[in-house]
């Protein structure tokens, strides 16, 4: 063999050594960029998700370096707190980072994703009792999943999908597709989804939901608000028991979840307010000692050294709120509830703490004796799984001397309604 | 940790990466931790059970060793007492073999050793002896003691030496792709291996993650999809008698094998990575013209094991037809007590024994007509070429086998004789074939979308089956094939497993099967 042609086959062989790993690396790279394709449009054919987080986020990414305030919690913030009235008051920008039945662990990342990106000047803390209710709840997926989902890739949403849950949820918390596998084969779902996702409505991130009873609409203005023109009206006040309160003790994941959300503001010197956004009567007496709810967040964040208000226990004077047309429904303000509710909030978070006990009743016991009888609605008690009874309960600010008529007319659709006089 | 949850395919990963960072020399070390790390994961109890087996063998193995080197130096002259180091070596054998199936017979048939006392004790009118304690089986013991064992067995015979690094040894015995569940390895195999760690190899690192993702889809896309539609019709017999029976054991013959081939092929896809051969436990045993054919296709590992260390110790087929037959029952009726403490298991495994008794007598027959057809061709002047059997013979023998195999795995699902019984009484209670055509499978939980995946599954095991039946290397030809060919099998594997499989909140993750064992 000649020379030239022992050192070109040297060559050559050298070649394909080094040529090896990039070969490597290229296919690993190509397979994971058709897998990720091929995940992506799997998603758009079966994830549905939650509109609303979805426009949030996409609202919260696009504000990115300017927002002042966030505002955390569940719906009862993105519905309650208008941050145009608060940007007009304050001279600030204020944003909801909020998200339906926001839980906590949901919060502690979502802080930190808002202070990752901005400079925050302060941040608000809704505690709406279903989300913190019970320990267990802590993990619901399906409403962290509407978090994790949205959120830009960056390594606190690596720890957030990481702490979200135990190895066995990883693939469902990665690759979002794999949640609805049980709706495989069906058609009309994927159909449906597909044909949302093409719309421009969809394509643009606007929002807006018209009711079937043509009851006002539901609309995103941008900065995490919906405002809703949709009133509570008597004939819908009907309110499944969702929890009974007695006893309440913050339970150890909440807790611990909660102090985290306090210590990382502390040690980012940002202060923190924690509050309860207002809820319509109805629900809170069917909670039936709602005060044992109150009073251990209050204990808490004394505890912690953080204001609390409580707008539930707010007199009725400086917020005259308890009636159907400001609420959407048993929890939500409406538009002219936001509308009245948020300068007053404001007022009370830019206020000294001490100043403030005066709109504050000590106890939502208090706060109801305070206010003029009333017949709020009618709520139907929490049964045993399997017990096929009903009892209605009626909730009402007086024990006595209350008169009330209940009527039950079919409307013609198998349902029937309550008249209340 | 079962291989089939997210945890594993975390702890795979960075077992390979930091084993590949170390230095070869204390790589077996870091396995060893990690070893027994997975091993600990089900209990962290059963280590010291994992250890004594693999001290034991250890010490026992050395010491048979330094005994026969003794006997040895006798012989030549050097002492003169060689017999009595023999007797001393075949003492010493015998102890450790004895204390190690005492553990794994304390553990594993105790409580079964008592009920059947006290069925016998009950036939003479004594009262039975109490024992309300609840022993808990260790995962993996019927695995590593054998493997132990075999690995002592190979020493005194002299096939081996004794391993002199007691961690290397005990890497040996639990090495965590084949701990729990094999296969059951040769000392002469994987010992040797383990002395010689290999460089990192990326064609191992193509092959053995498409044996991880093979035996990933066997696992969750065939056989816990195969056990929902059996559990039904199994905890539910007489709900569902006749052909319903029929097509759950049928669909339990595939769940059982693709259960047990999906963990084997996991193991040796985990161990290849790390540049380790393991032996393939399974060869398309469902392509069989034999029962006893489909034993040496069947769990390799375990058939070898009985093979090498009962049945050819026992006489093997070196002492008469009547000998070999008996030795045959024994052997089998050994496996199916190994498989699980219950008069079930042994029925199965003797029933097996008999299948392949019938199949010799059978065997016999064929060989003496084919002798006289031969002389009468002879005779009349035919081709005297022997031909093999056609096609629809052979199909023949297939279905046969399968359908004997699958009868078999009847008493090995039912779990309890009495139960076995029961539902083959259920199987035959009702006619009621045309289940099988009007969609009725449909309702035994697994709905008609996820049986057309099923049944496509099981095609595509087949198609896979049927390469190795014909000694071909499945994995080899396809990674053989264009790259487009092999994104789109990856793909479609991967995405089948992520769609398809049984995982997350809608399924409870199902434990490998032979885990129990």
């Amino acid at each position: 063999m000649k020379i030239e042609e022992k050192i070109l086959q040297g060559a050559i062989y050298r070649l394909q050594k080094i040529k090896q790993p990039f070969r490597t690396v290229a296919g690993l790279l190509a397979g994971l960029m058709i897998f990720g394709g091929i995940a992506h449009a799997l998603d758009q054919m079966f994830v549905s998700g939650d509109e609303r987080a979805r426009i949030s986020w996409h609202y919260f990414y696009e504000d990115a370096g300017n927002i002042d305030n966030i505002y955390l919690g569940s719906s009862h913030v993105f519905y309650d707190i208008d941050p145009t009235i608060l940007d007009q008051l304050s001279g600030q920008y204020n944003f909801n980072l909020a998200t339906p039945e926001q839980r906590l662990n949901g919060s502690y990342y979502l802080l930190r994703e808002a202070d990752r990106i901005n400079e925050l000047s302060h941040v608000y803390l809704e505690l709406y009792y279903v989300c913190n209710y019970s320990d267990t709840e802590v993990f619901d997926y399906t409403r962290n999943w509407w978090n994790t989902d949205y959120m830009k890739p960056s390594l606190n949403k690596t720890a957030y999908l990481l702490t979200l849950g135990g190895p066995e949820q990883y693939i469902n918390t990665m690759l979002p597709f794999s949640r609805y596998r049980a709706s495989l084969g069906d058609w009309e779902q994927i159909k449906t989804n597909m044909e949302r996702k093409s719309q421009e409505k969809f394509i643009n991130y606007q929002y807006e939901e018209a009711y079937e009873d043509g009851n006002g609409i539901d609309i995103c203005e941008g900065q995490g608000f919906y405002k809703s023109t949709r009133k509570y009206v008597d004939g819908r006040k009907l309110y499944q028991q969702n929890e009974i309160l007695t006893d309440y003790t913050i339970g150890k994941r909440n807790g611990a979840y909660c102090h985290d959300i306090v210590e990382y503001c502390k040690k980012k010197e940002i202060p923190v307010t924690l509050f309860i956004s207002p809820i319509y009567d109805l629900q809170l007496i069917s909670t039936v000692d709602y005060d044992d709810y109150t009073t251990a967040l209050r204990a808490f964040a004394e505890e912690q050294g953080v204001p609390f208000y409580d707008f539930n226990l707010a007199r009725e004077e400086y917020l005259p709120v308890q009636d159907g047309k400001y609420f959407r429904d048993s929890g939500h303000l409406n538009q002219y509830g936001a509308e009245k509710f948020t300068p007053f909030f404001y007022q009370v978070v830019s206020g000294e703490e001490a100043e403030n006990k005066k709109y504050f009743c000590d106890s939502y016991e208090e706060r109801l004796r305070e206010s003029a009888p009333a017949v709020y609605g009618i709520y139907v008690e929490k049964v045993e799984e399997g017990d096929r009874s009903r009892r209605l309960c009626v909730a009402s600010n007086r024990d006595t001397g209350m008169e009330y008529r209940i009527i039950l007319t079919p409307d013609g659709k198998r349902r029937r309604q309550i008249m209340m006089e | 940790m079962l291989f089939n949850t997210p945890q594993y395919l975390l702890f795979l990963p960075f077992v390979i990466l930091v084993y590949y960072c170390l230095p070869p020399k204390v790589r077996y070390i870091w396995l060893l931790i990690t070893s027994y790390y997975f091993y600990m994961q089900w209990n962290p109890l059963y280590v010291t059970l994992l250890f004594s087996c693999t001290f034991l063998t250890y010490l026992c193995g050395r010491v048979v060793e330094w005994l026969k080197i003794c006997a040895e130096r006798s012989d030549t002259g050097e002492n003169t007492d060689s017999e009595k180091m023999r007797r001393r070596q075949k003492l010493c054998f015998i102890i450790c073999i004895f204390l190690n199936l005492g553990i794994l017979g304390f553990f594993k048939y105790f409580q079964f050793g008592i009920s059947i006392l006290n069925c016998l004790l009950a036939v003479i009118h004594v009262n039975g002896i109490s024992w309300e304690h609840d022993i808990l089986l260790p995962v993996g013991i019927s695995f590593y003691t054998l493997q132990a064992l075999g690995y002592l067995i190979d020493v005194y015979r002299g096939d081996i030496y004794a391993e002199k690094n007691f961690l290397r040894y005990a890497l040996f015995v639990s090495f965590f792709p084949q701990l729990v569940e094999g296969p059951i390895e040769r000392s002469k195999n994987l010992l040797v291996q383990l002395r010689k760690p290999q460089p990192f190899s990326y064609e191992n690192l193509r092959k053995g993650a498409l044996l991880v993702l093979y035996g990933l889809f066997l696992k969750m896309v065939i056989a816990d999809r195969a056990a929902i539609l059996v559990d039904t019709v199994y905890q539910d017999s007489g709900a569902y008698p006749g052909f319903y029976v029929a097509a759950a054991t049928v669909f339990f013959s595939i769940q059982i094998y693709c259960d047990f081939y999906g963990y084997s092929t996991i193991a040796r896809g985990s161990a290849l990575i790390m540049g380790i051969h393991l032996m393939d436990n399974f060869n398309a045993p469902y392509y069989s013209e034999s029962v006893k054919e489909f034993w040496r296709r069947w769990h390799i590992s375990l058939s070898g094991w009985f093979r090498d260390y009962l049945y050819i110790p026992l006489g093997g087929n070196r002492k008469g037809k009547a000998r070999k037959k008996a030795n045959l029952l024994a052997v089998f009726a050994v496996s199916g007590l190994w498989h699980g403490a219950s008069l079930t298991y042994v029925f199965w495994g003797v029933l097996n024994g008999i299948y392949q008794g019938i199949e010799d007598v059978g065997e016999d027959i064929r060989q003496w007509t084919e002798k006289y057809r031969l002389k009468w061709r002879q005779m009349t002047g035919e081709a005297t070429r022997e031909k093999g059997p056609c096609f629809s013979e052979r199909l023949f023998r297939t279905t046969l086998t399968f359908f004997l195999v699958s009868f078999a795995w009847l008493f090995f699902r039912a779990g309890e004789l009495d139960q076995a019984v029961e539902i083959l009484g259920n199987m035959l209670r009702e006619n009621n074939w045309v289940i099988l055509f009007d969609g009725s499978l449909y309702g035994l939980g697994v709905e008609r979308n996820d049986m057309n995946v099923l049944v496509a599954s099981i095609l595509l095991l087949f198609v896979v089956d049927y390469h190795k039946y014909h000694g071909k290397d499945a994995a080899d030809l396809f990674l053989k094939q264009g790259w487009w060919f092999r994104v789109s099998g990856i793909m479609l594997l991967l995405f089948t497993i992520l769609l398809y499989g049984c995982y997350g909140e809608l399924y409870d993750i199902q434990q490998f099967i032979y885990f129990q064992f």
